[in-house]
């Protein structure tokens, strides 16, 4: 704790110091020096208020010494110091949790075949096709039909851009079976993330169909995709 | 590290996030990039631009792709980004003497469509593309009743009434 003089003194040196942020850290250091000077007199066999008046007397003109400090803590830069601190946290944080924190959750594992149980399984194929739309690709991976009838359809998207990355695709196309039908409705699930995981589900999938047919034809993009229903593993 | 090396560090720090910023949020530098990318994400296009219209602060972007055509709003987001509010078209029947879509954007609509047959000395059209932007009273439900279009005498070539 300085002493009433010595805080008169530290005072009257950050008066002059117009960054206000950098004011305190000043005056503990100005108040070390001090601290120091004193200790030397003290040492050389002085009284206190002695070694206290002559460390104030060396330490000079204090207008003289706030006015130094504050050209070297510019009160423009250090504002603008302030400033870019308070925005790189605030903007990090704010993109972390709408930008990156989305994407991120999607790294996290998730089987969605391994959500149907497997007593509800007639059999499940293995697809393992890719195909591209603009930026996008498609990776269809498996085929689960279940024993009420539903087709489940499973398939991972990913952007191959950064803009692309973390955003789901609308719709894959029409589904279809080598017997003429062709199925409109359906529930979906997109698990969002780098790369979206989704379901399709088709209810009442034709039980007699030997292929089923995915066929994307809109605005001059164009890809069909063909699997065999014949080669699934089916449930014991 | 001196106080300049800081904020540099920081400026470098903000430009990154800002670029994740735009990146993630579907926000562009200009209406041209995020018209682009709205048809790119609809698997559509690109559209070669015939013409772009100002109206009600946003910017209307007309164009043609194959058989197809299209009509972005593109607005504009904090004085310094532009976002599409999606792109919009349909295929454009020839068999019609005119063919045309529309749909209303806050509080205005816009009607957009090619004349398919010869159009001689019209300066309100693009390539024989048109597109209007309508002020209606959007408290009345759908005011916009239809369309027609005259040839040179004035004779009806094209006569359609709103399509729900």
């Amino acid at each position: 704790m300085p002493s009433p003089k010595v805080k008169k003194f530290l005072n009257s040196i950050i008066s002059y110091v117009k960054f206000p942020f950098d004011r305190e850290d000043i005056k503990i250091e100005l108040h070390n020096h001090i601290l120091d000077r004193m200790d030397d007199y003290i040492e050389q066999g002085m009284d206190e208020e002695t070694a206290e008046q002559l460390t104030l007397n060396d330490m000079g003109d204090a207008k003289e010494i706030g006015l130094a400090l504050n050209k070297e803590h510019n009160p423009l830069i250090g504002w603008i110091w302030a400033i870019t601190n308070a925005m790189v946290i605030l903007f990090g944080l704010w993109v972390f949790f709408i930008a990156v924190f989305p994407i991120l959750s999607g790294i996290l594992p998730r089987n969605l075949v391994r959500e149907i149980p497997k007593s509800d399984i007639e059999y499940k194929i293995d697809i393992d096709e890719k195909v591209r739309l603009d930026d996008r690709v498609i990776h269809f991976t498996d085929l689960v039909y279940e024993i009420n009838g539903d087709m489940n359809l499973f398939y991972e998207s990913y952007g191959t851009t950064l803009r692309e990355l973390g955003w789901g695709i609308g719709t894959i196309g029409e589904i279809s079976d080598n017997l003429g039908n062709t199925y409109i409705d359906g529930s979906g699930f997109n698990s969002g993330g780098i790369k979206t995981k989704s379901r399709r589900t088709i209810e009442n999938f034709s039980n007699e169909a030997d292929t089923l047919i995915i066929t994307y034809d809109y605005f001059d993009r164009y890809y069909q995709v063909e699997v065999s229903l014949k080669e699934g593993e089916h449930n014991e | 590290m001196s106080r300049l090396k800081k904020i540099l560090r920081n400026l470098i720090i903000l430009a990154v996030l800002f670029t994740i910023f735009i990146m993630r949020t579907g926000l562009f530098l200009n209406p041209i990039s995020a018209h682009e990318h709205s048809e790119k994400s609809l698997h559509f296009g690109p559209s070669e631009i015939v013409h772009i219209q100002d109206y009600a602060k946003n910017i209307h972007i007309l164009g043609k792709f194959d058989n197809w055509i299209s009509c972005n709003t593109v607005n504009r987001v904090a004085y310094l980004l532009w976002r599409a509010r999606g792109s919009s078209q349909f295929e454009n029947d020839k068999s019609k003497a005119l063919d045309y879509s529309w749909g209303y954007y806050e509080d205005y609509y816009k009607v957009y469509g090619a004349i398919n047959e010869e159009v001689l000395s019209q300066t309100e059209f693009h390539d024989a593309l048109f597109l209007f932007t309508l002020e209606l009273d959007i408290d009345e439900n759908f005011p916009f009743i239809g369309i027609k279009a005259y040839d040179q005498s004035d004779k009806i070539i094209f006569e359609k009434s709103r399509e729900g």
